[in-house]
């Protein structure tokens, strides 16, 4: 199968010292300020929820039998989680084939390069997953010690790795079957919009298996539910559980690994739209960046399914709110028109660059948002009340990823940067959300200071655009200068056309 | 015995940029092989090729007698890629214990800094790759793979942007891997060291092979290779 782990391992390695070496020291976290005030926040809004999940569970240290309940209603929301996991790392990972250049010197073969960055993908969502349910994994083995454990093991982990490798086992499937019809350019955004289309509907399902497990509790019927299928077995026998565990998640690795293509496939970055007249007469290069952007059509197709779902399932959720999945396109936007900025004619001040970084996104917000409007008031108008609410959000999605895009810019695109970003706004929104759900404000001054919120983060991207420019000028200005970097990133020849194809070293496609 | 092989190979940039039309060559052990052509001529993409960076449309490449993609292959070949990007976050120390590390070797931190002294890169081999100029970084790439010393060496355009006397150094260190039996493909546009150093001269234009001889013989022939660059871009033959 042409394949060393060993060397899979080395290059994993490699991308880790990036991690630390380049991403963590990048951007705002140049600082080691700012990295130990991320850390202390990030413990103190794990302490936080560690209280909470303490206090809410504290009573039912009582009654033990409760515990396999929320055991089993947990899992069937974990699996939920991985899902939503596993999707944004895939788009996250869309474009990162950039990244690879840092291998290409390497003797290594491309399944050896694939199975690197799919250790990435696993680790990524592993720690993701381990975020989303470690308050209430400590809180569990806090009331109840070391007779958690198997909880923890039936309801958490096992269900959690052997829903991760079955999506990916899905995921190569998938893109061998574009691949056959001839879509295997598109394949990582088509593979998305599946993957997305599975989440809606197990998302549809989960309140009617929640609420079936709970009477099946109290009636004491105990129906088979596949999400609580391992602690099932347990509860019958542990070691047929962990037998049965241990090949399930075996055979779906061997499947990973096989399944990872060999064939060709194209992924492109851009896709060739609004190419006509009219369409530069209104659109800036900005702009182009932006609607081009094969994540951006993600973005776009995931939102207006979302409005389809919202829309027609009628569940009371203003189906606007599925504007705010449009925001996720501005996640690569300012490190993607960095080539705009290094034009000699282009020099702008970092305002400008910070209105031009937005307009595109405002533009596309509005051109969806208008026809969704029209259409949901059509069709339901009762649920498009108090629209403003989300679409307002949506803008401010858009000051949020600017923010992350420009305070962790993605050097060759890597998401590793992206991550962190995100990470670090949901420490900081989190807890300003729980201090304010403490305060009880008056709805008005909750808006106040959520907007003061949304001009503090403007002006602080606005004040990092202008370092960032500074700092990128002066390298180019200081050619010979210890402690400079000399070329940058894009300077290559070999990065341009007739480069190595990103996608066949990745996937071997 | 060729260290390095390809028949037939062909590649295009969609339907009809053919950037390799059946080229092929062979690289015989214990030779330097001098690969040449002006820019779109297919050069970097034949190298690409050759590392499986692309993946090759029909014909078939081996590196000593093993088809290139399989990962003896890979083991068997150090390439040398004409930009500059290396990982900027590690010290040529680590990069150079790293890339050894890939090919189940340990660095020689001795030879490693006796190398560097000779590169005029003294007291620089444990500062990160993000101080060091173009031209060291270059340095830092030749350095790497006349450590790991490997049966094919592929130096795609990496000697230009040094100065003369890394040059002149790199022409010795070359020739030091021929004499040991070891095999260079080595594309650049500097005819000079062509000549000095190459024993066969593959003339590549538009994909296609224009030439594949003994240097001596096109030197002869021609005059020199610039000439014989020269009188073909101006004949009507292309």
């Amino acid at each position: 199968m042409n394949l060393r782990v060993r060397q899979s391992r080395y290059l994993a390695a490699l991308l880790l010292l990036f991690f630390r070496r380049r991403v963590l020291r990048s951007g705002a976290f140049r600082s080691r300020t700012v990295r130990a005030g991320a850390a202390v926040l990030a413990a103190l809004l794990f302490a936080v929820l560690c209280a909470a999940a303490y206090l809410f569970l504290e009573p039912l240290a009582l009654t033990p039998e409760l515990w396999e309940l929320m055991f089993a209603i947990s899992t069937v929301s974990l699996v939920l989680w991985v899902m939503g996991a596993f999707l944004v790392i895939k788009v996250l990972f869309i474009n990162a084939a950039d990244m690879l250049e840092l291998s290409y010197q390497l003797p290594v073969t491309n399944r050896e390069r694939g199975l690197a960055f799919l250790m990435y993908e696993a680790a990524i969502t592993g720690v993701v997953v381990a975020l989303g349910f470690s308050a209430l994994a400590v809180t569990s083995l806090a009331l109840m010690g070391l007779a958690a454990v198997p909880y923890l093991l039936t309801a958490f982990a096992v269900p959690a790795l052997v829903v991760y490798l079955g999506l990916g086992v899905l995921h190569h499937l998938l893109v061998r079957l574009w691949t056959l019809l001839r879509l295997g350019g598109i394949a990582g955004l088509l593979s998305v919009i599946v993957l997305f289309l599975l989440l809606v509907w197990y998302s549809t399902t989960m309140n009617a298996t929640i609420v079936a497990i709970t009477d099946g509790y109290y009636d004491r019927t105990g129906a088979f539910h596949w999400q609580t299928a391992v602690a099932s077995m347990w509860d019958r026998s542990p070691a047929v559980a962990l037998a049965v565990s241990a090949v399930a998640v075996a055979a779906l690795t061997a499947a990973n690994l096989f399944l990872t293509p060999s064939q060709y496939v194209r992924q492109s970055r851009f896709l060739a739209v609004f190419t006509g007249r009219y369409a530069g007469r209104v659109l800036h290069p900005y702009d182009y960046c932006l609607v081009r952007n094969s994540q951006t059509a993600v973005a776009a197709v995931i939102a207006v399914l979302l409005f389809a779902y919202l829309l027609l399932a009628g569940n009371g959720l203003n189906p606007m709110w599925s504007l705010v999945a449009l925001s996720t396109a501005g996640l690569y936007h300012y490190a993607g028109t960095e080539p705009l900025r290094r034009l000699p004619s282009a020099t702008r001040s970092a305002a400008v660059v910070y209105l031009r970084l937005c307009k595109g996104q405002a533009l596309l917000l509005v051109a969806f948002a208008v026809p969704q409007f029209l259409i949901g008031a059509f069709v339901d108008p009762v649920a498009m009340a108090d629209s403003a609410t989300p679409v307002l959000s949506a803008f401010a999605g858009i000051v949020l990823t600017v923010w992350i895009s420009v305070v962790f810019p993605s050097e060759k695109n890597n998401p590793f940067s992206v991550l962190l970003g995100i990470a670090c706004a949901a420490v900081m929104f989190g807890l300003i959300a729980i201090g304010l759900g403490m305060l009880h404000l008056p709805a008005p001054l909750t808006q106040a200071v959520l907007a003061a919120c949304a001009l503090v983060v403007a002006a602080h991207s606005i004040v990092e655009i202008h370092a960032n420019e500074s700092k990128r000028r002066n390298r180019e200005e200081v050619p010979d200068h210890r402690g400079v970097a000399r070329e940058l990133p894009g300077d290559h020849p070999g990065r341009h056309r007739g480069g190595a194809d990103a996608a066949h070293v990745l996937h071997q496609r | 015995m060729n260290d390095l092989e390809i028949t037939g190979l062909t590649y295009s940039y969609g339907r009809e940029a053919k950037a390799l039309d059946g080229v092929g060559f062979a690289v015989p052990r214990g030779s330097i092989v001098g690969l040449l052509g002006p820019n779109g001529s297919g050069k970097s993409t034949l190298i690409r090729n050759v590392f499986d960076l692309l993946r090759s449309q029909s014909g078939t490449i081996t590196v000593d007698g093993l088809p290139h993609t399989a990962p003896e292959a890979k083991r068997k070949a150090v390439y040398l890629s004409s930009n500059d990007y290396l990982p900027e976050f590690l010290t040529a120390a680590e990069y150079t214990a790293m890339i050894a590390r890939f090919y189940g070797l340990e660095a020689d931190r001795e030879s490693a800094l006796d190398l560097c002294s000779r590169f005029a890169m003294d007291g620089r081999y444990d500062d990160l790759i993000e101080d060091y100029s173009h031209g060291m970084r270059k340095k830092t790439q030749l350095m790497t793979a006349l450590l790991v010393r490997r049966r094919l060496t592929v130096i795609d355009e990496t000697l230009n942007g040094i100065d003369l006397e890394a040059m002149h150094l790199a022409e010795k260190e070359l020739a030091g891997l021929r004499d040991d039996g070891l095999s260079v493909l080595l594309c650049t546009h500097d005819f000079p060291v062509l000549e000095r150093l190459a024993d066969r001269i593959v003339f590549l234009d538009r994909g296609r092979v224009v030439h594949d001889a003994p240097t001596a013989e096109l030197v002869a022939d021609h005059g020199s290779l610039d000439t014989m660059v020269r009188s073909h871009l101006e004949s009507g033959d292309r």
